[in-house]
């Protein structure tokens, strides 16, 4: 009989298609898949990541300047295009404001309006100090390095030397007289998901350059749900009755930041993250104070 | 290093984040007085959170002042396989920055040109990336 | 029950004794690859902060016996007046007045708890003292190409035998070994070798050299102090924030 070779095309095609599929299930479970599993059976999540919008002059735009304020308001804009609203980072009230209390919105506006001509040292910004800027703001600001040992997950900031250290084991908080700059945290994987409880936080590396703020009564609990291998999505519940009228969200995209758009790659295993030293390299301008007698 | 990890160093410099980062801009610099500087290198720290250049710049007069030009974190200058000893002392530099608002011989410095054409921080001809927020 | 099978029950009874009984002989953790396991959280116990050679009390400073070999460092001519000058005026010139980054090896006995996590491609230090950090290599990687002014250095590691061996370059010139002005060039070069006397001891030895400060190498040796309190936890010391907390949020 003729040799059919359209049948056998055909029939090698079906093959095929059905081997793909097999293929396709059993690389959910082989070495390729993701995520893979660190020994202590955390999801691998480890490497660089970034936010997606970088900036911290506004919550509620990120990628406006500080205080939001838009093209031709700011000192130093008037030439610069107007950049693309991004979302509020503030992710869960009707207008993407921070829900302050009378007093506090007062206070946060005191700090703004002094902000480009700042005559005392509580207008001069943390990060400008290279102080530590807390669990959450630290987290939009340059990389973080994410990095698993049995028990733990570290937080390796790469903007100055600071360090988050988050323990899996369930152990309790330190004392709740003790504030710290980066708080005390406790996490738990759920799946690809890490929560993690901030306490003990002393607050004073405040939430932008805006002067948005918290008090030291502040309670923290995070989401680090991790999408893909790329992809991780980040909410941190804010609950501080004595500064705000209700909780509220604080919320971003992080991507892995080694990568260049369009084209991830899984192997930073060659990046290293060097030292950043930041406090030791700071000089009398960056501490500068405007006299009354320089306002115009 | 090897070529990976040269593609990948190179690669960070787009999905990290912005160099100049480190802080504010317009509360230290006034944007209205943009200058230029020319003069010769005395002195290079290469340290975080901001490189810095010291430059001998002759005034009208003929007076000799130095400069310190700031720049930005050097680890991306590092990463692209340059090191302080590239760029001695003696070297000429013209050096384009916003002046500090302190009125001290400093600048903000937005781009560097070296004799050959080079662009100190880029590494090509045009400005400097602008600070973010 | 026969007296063979007596025997082996004693024999059995015996041996058990010795496997009950080994970690009070001195048995070192290991990880799952074979190697001494330094992970946990670890503290020097000396003064060498305030001077590495013998010192005597002095206001709010107590005395301390060297931990350097031979109690002497082998400084060139001109650099010994250098340090005689800044033990004179150290209480200005410290650069940890400002809380700079202490370098190596001070960072490790600047007097406050450090953590160290272990796996065989990382050792990641993690120290109270103003969050400082190290990246210790052990994956191979070669050092990067120099001159670079780091204030903690490059730390590249591997093990020989039981010992983690971690050499150490690109510094800066900026810091101290001590309180008593004891100081190096951006030449400096430190190589640390941490190996565990028992679970809860590590034997530090140091091979400091700098060829444009000293005419040899020199050693220090001190041990490192495993804290077995429970839930015991680094705290944190951010000395440069101290003047300005007051002022935020």
């Amino acid at each position: 009989m003729r040799f059919n070779s359209k049948l056998l095309v055909t029939a090698l095609l079906c093959a095929g298609m059905i081997g793909s599929a097999i293929a396709a299930e059993s690389a959910k479970n082989d070495k390729g898949a993701w995520p893979q599993h660190t020994p202590d059976g955390q999801p691998q999540v480890e490497g660089y990541w970034v936010t997606v919008v970088y900036g911290m002059g506004c919550l509620q735009n990120p990628r406006a300047g500080v205080g939001c304020l838009e093209e031709g308001e700011e000192p130093g804009r008037a030439n610069r295009p107007k950049p693309p609203k991004a979302a509020s980072r503030v992710v869960d009230t009707p207008d993407g404001e921070i829900p302050y209390q009378p007093w506090a919105r007062t206070k946060q506006q005191y700090l703004l309006s002094n902000y480009f001509e700042p005559t005392r040292p509580e207008f001069l910004d943390p990060q400008q100090l290279c102080l530590p800027l807390g669990p959450v703001r630290q987290l939009t600001w340059h990389d973080v390095h994410i990095l698993q040992y049995p028990g733990y997950v570290i937080f390796e900031h790469e903007g100055g030397h600071v360090f988050r250290l988050i323990p899996l084991d369930g152990r309790p908080h330190v004392g709740s007289d003790l504030k710290l700059w980066m708080g005390d945290s406790r996490g738990h994987w759920e799946g690809n998901t890490l929560v993690v409880e901030v306490t003990n936080n002393n607050s004073k590396g405040r939430l932008s350059r805006a002067g948005d703020f918290a008090s030291d009564k502040l309670h923290v609990v995070e989401r680090f749900e991790f999408l893909d291998a790329n992809r991780m999505k980040y909410s941190a519940k804010f609950d501080d009755p004595s500064t705000y009228t209700r909780p509220w969200t604080f919320g971003f995209d992080m991507k892995r930041a080694i990568f260049a758009e369009n084209n991830p790659t899984k192997d930073d295993a060659h990046y290293e993250q060097w030292e950043e030293a930041c406090y030791e390299g700071l000089t009398p301008v960056d501490y500068s104070l405007r006299s009354d007698r320089d306002h115009k | 290093m090897t070529q990976q990890a040269l593609l990948i160093a190179g690669l960070s410099l787009l999905g990290a984040a912005p160099l100049l980062a480190h802080h504010s801009f317009a509360a230290e610099y006034d944007v209205k007085q943009f200058i230029t500087v020319k003069g010769a290198l005395t002195a290079v720290d290469w340290v975080n959170p901001h490189a810095w250049l010291h430059v001998n710049v002759k005034d009208e007069s003929g007076k000799v002042v130095n400069w310190a030009v700031e720049f930005g974190a050097p680890n991306a200058l590092l990463r692209k396989g340059l090191r302080k000893t590239d760029f001695p002392p003696g070297t000429e530099v013209v050096i384009e920055g916003y002046r500090a608002k302190d009125g001290t011989d400093t600048l903000n410095g937005r781009s560097v040109k070296l004799p050959d054409g080079r662009n100190l921080f880029t590494g090509g001809s045009g400005p400097d990336e602008q600070p973010q927020p | 029950m026969n007296s063979r099978n007596l025997k082996a029950i004693k024999t059995a009874l015996y041996a058990s004794l010795f496997v009950v009984a080994a970690p009070m002989f001195g048995q070192i953790p290991r990880t799952a690859d074979g190697k001494p396991d330094l992970s946990g959280i670890w503290q020097a116990l000396n003064t060498a902060n305030i001077n590495l050679q013998d010192h005597l009390a002095q206001k709010g400073a107590p005395a301390g016996q060297s931990v350097v070999e031979g109690n002497e460092i082998p400084y060139q001519p001109w650099a010994l007046a250098k340090k005689k000058d800044n033990y004179v005026n150290r209480a200005a010139l410290d650069p940890e007045n400002k809380c700079y980054l202490p370098g190596v090896p001070r960072i490790t006995y600047i007097g406050l708890p450090f953590q160290i996590f272990q796996r065989p491609d990382l050792v990641t230090m993690l120290y109270e003292h103003a969050h400082a950090n190290r990246f210790i290599y052990t994956n191979g990687a070669q050092h990067p190409k120099g001159p670079i002014d780091w204030w903690m250095g490059d730390s590249r590691g591997h093990w020989d035998g039981d010992t983690l061996v971690v050499d150490n370059v690109h510094f800066n010139d900026q810091t101290w070994f001590d309180h008593a002005g004891n100081f190096h060039s951006e030449d400096l070069h430190v190589v640390e070798r941490y190996s565990l006397l028992d679970a809860d001891h590590i034997n530090y030895a140091v091979t400091i050299e700098d060829p444009k400060v000293f005419t040899r190498p020199w050693n220090i040796n001190m041990v490192l102090y495993r804290h077995v309190e429970k839930n015991f936890q680094l705290l944190e010391y951010e000395c440069y924030t101290f003047d300005l907390e007051q002022y935020y949020p």
